[in-house]
């Protein structure tokens, strides 16, 4: 049995009227993509895509008002449950963009893989710290399939030169990621303006991982249509294409 | 399922749900715009994490779980020290503004869980089973608690009635 009372049904429908709202299923399909890396090879598009859908197998992208006080970091208390780390959080590189501070974060886990966090606003010295305002976007990504990593070869495609996630923030765009150990620098290529060409660091020993990384600060509406991996001498080891939405 | 079939899926029910989500997010967020950002936030978090969805019920009770979910984050609980702008975007309040309000008043001082499950059978026209599955209650407690909230939610309506 159903109990409907029509008369509360009408008195709730005034307070919030039906047919009143327009739904945008282009703009949800656009931000679901920006998270996870939209790559396309030239050669087999659809493969690719679905090696870095494999690559970024847990994305999320939280409003940052959502983000948890008191509960560590963001992710763990995200709607779905990131991935269960193996050893310490490890804070990659912290900045500060246009006057918000940004965090990139990476930790390892026993099935998978490296995961990689983008948290734009928040505080380094306190993880569980809460950004403040709610125009920026958290992403966390998980799953690369990058040389050095283990089991990295057993994916799909892979093993890739990197991996990467964009995160979009008030003062601009960053990107960032894991690299293998034997690219220097990373090579940013933008649907407009100059390439940026940013080297890579090691990762931080606590992460123990033989890996490299790199982080790019893009100006706000930005948009990433390559990135490179390049070798000491300039070489492109691997170019990763993403497509526009 | 492919991961395809389940996008196809996911978009056949945000279009035809659409505005049952909406309402249904705004009414737990407390704001209709926190509401419509509530449901666009939950779909790219769905769309981004289809491969979760395992099979088990159907992927529109999935969804209903993911969208509550992202409406409960923004819940806006309390109408003073807001802004004028803001006040006409809260739709419950927990004090009465004038007599029209009791009904605003009396959905607040329903326990959360009563208020939860009243606008997902109000605003998301969804049956006690996809209630149960929504929110992990009993098929039972459901009806139970529905039953008590809409009895409380008369007497609102009744004092509405008596002071026309």
């Amino acid at each position: 049995m159903l109990d409907y009372d029509e008369t509360l049904a009408r008195a709730l429908d005034e307070l919030l009227s039906r047919g009143d709202h327009r739904p945008d299923w282009g703009g949800v399909l656009r931000d679901a993509q920006r998270g996870w890396g939209r790559i396309i090879s030239p050669r087999s598009p659809r493969r690719r895509l679905a090696t870095l859908a494999a690559g970024a197998a847990i994305a999320l992208l939280i409003p940052l008002t959502s983000l948890a006080v008191g509960e560590h970091w963001w992710f763990f208390s995200s709607p779905i449950a990131a991935p269960t780390p193996v050893g310490d959080v490890v804070v990659v590189r912290s900045g500060v963009l246009e006057g918000t501070p940004w965090v990139l974060t990476a930790y390892r886990t026993s099935d998978q893989g490296l995961c990689v966090a983008f948290a734009p606003n928040a505080s380094t010295s306190e993880p569980e710290s809460t950004p403040t305002t709610n125009s920026s976007s958290t992403v966390l990504s998980c799953g690369a399939s990058v040389s050095g990593l283990p089991h990295a070869d057993a994916q799909p495609g892979g093993p890739h030169e990197l991996g990467f996630v964009e995160s979009a923030s008030t003062g601009g765009e960053m990107i960032g990621g894991p690299t293998a150990a034997d690219v220097a620098q990373v090579k940013i290529v933008r649907t407009a303006g100059s390439p940026l060409t940013v080297d890579t660091f090691a990762a931080p020993a606590a992460l123990d991982a033989p890996l490299h990384f790199f982080v790019a600060e893009l100006g706000a509406g930005d948009t990433v249509q390559a990135v490179q991996a390049l070798d000491n001498s300039g070489q492109v080891l691997e170019t990763l294409t993403i497509s526009t939405p | 399922m492919s991961r395809d079939t389940r996008l196809d899926l996911i978009e056949d029910v945000y279009r035809r749900r659409y505005d049952a989500f909406v309402r249904t997010a705004a009414a737990i967020a407390n704001s209709r715009e926190a509401g419509r950002d509530a449901v666009h936030d939950a779909f790219v978090t769905a769309i981004r994490h289809r491969h979760t969805y395992r099979g088990d019920g159907t992927i529109e009770a999935w969804l209903w779980r993911v969208v509550t979910r992202s409406a409960s984050k923004r819940r806006q609980a309390k109408v003073e020290g807001v802004s004028t702008d803001d006040v006409q975007d809260v739709i419950w309040v927990e004090s009465r503004l004038d007599v029209d309000d009791d009904l605003r008043v009396g959905v607040m001082s329903l326990p959360p869980r009563q208020r939860l499950l009243l606008f997902l059978r109000y605003y998301g026209d969804l049956d006690y089973r996809t209630i149960a599955r929504v929110t992990g209650v009993q098929v039972g407690t459901v009806g139970a608690e529905l039953h008590a909230a809409q009895r409380s939610l008369r007497r609102y309506l009744e004092e509405v009635t008596h002071h026309a």
